[in-house]
């Protein structure tokens, strides 16, 4: 038989839960699910509108978790692929913090190659590298681009 | 039996070296005085914007008068220029 342990409100907020231990690593001391508004910058990009721009996330502790979806269309892109709009700024500690692309028609590299989804210490927006760090580009001009894609990062 | 909905930023945080301003939008639904839904939205914003390789100062004039204090005072020209320097070193 399953054991429910319900914490509620009703005798206050609770501020932080401890598990395995008392430690403040042992501390849950936060969690939030909801939305946030993602876009697509790129140098140059004109008159872009879109189809969908759904961003959702649920934060556990210190760890994001955001799960995105783009469909825009835009003209005379010239830059580097940046997806902005993340529900929170990311630690200013040196750390791994990423994304995995699970579809997109913004680049063919971003589809069909292993794009390296950066984003730095204390920033709010994700970056594109091909695998020999160079930039990857946004299509010059979308026509009903698509991006979808999974971010974690550490705040 | 009256819907009502509510909407303001409940919470706004400064955040981290660089005085990244976080702010979350609660949206409340209640029936009766009675809640039965509530969402947050949040957005994040920085001292300065950078379009191309130009930079330019973050335009506040949008948002509420909280923030805009908030921003006024953390902002400062070293936060801002140091923003932009992390920014650029990072690029590349």
């Amino acid at each position: 038989m399953a054991l429910t342990q319900v914490i509620n409100a009703g005798i206050g907020q609770v501020t932080d839960i401890k598990i395995g231990g008392s430690g403040s690593a042992n501390t849950l001391d936060d969690y939030e699910e909801g939305t946030f508004t993602p876009t697509i910058n790129a140098s140059g990009f004109t008159s872009i509108t879109y189809a969908r721009q759904d961003g959702h996330y649920t934060k556990i502790g210190n760890q994001v978790c955001c799960y995105i979806t783009l469909q825009w269309t835009g003209t005379s892109a010239a830059g580097q692929f940046r997806l902005e709009g993340l529900p929170f700024a990311s630690a200013n500690t040196p750390s791994a913090k990423g994304m995995f692309v699970t579809y997109s028609t913004a680049s063919t590299y971003l589809n069909q190659g292993s794009p390296l989804m950066y984003i730095g210490d204390s920033q709010n927006f994700i970056r594109a590298y091909y695998n020999d760090g160079s930039a990857v580009n946004v299509n010059a001009n979308a026509s009903n681009d698509w991006f979808e894609g999974v971010v974690v990062y550490n705040t | 039996m009256a819907l009502t909905k509510a909407t303001k930023e409940d919470k706004i945080e400064v955040a981290g070296a660089y005085k990244a301003i976080q702010i979350r939008t609660v949206t409340v639904i209640s029936e009766d005085d009675t809640e039965i839904s509530r969402t947050f939205h949040r957005r994040v914003i920085n001292p300065c914007v950078k379009s191309g390789d130009n930079w330019s100062d973050y335009d506040t004039s949008s948002e509420s008068a909280e923030v805009r204090g908030i921003a006024s005072a953390v902002w400062t020209d070293d936060i801002k220029t140091a923003y932009k320097n992390m920014i650029d070193e990072q690029e590349h």
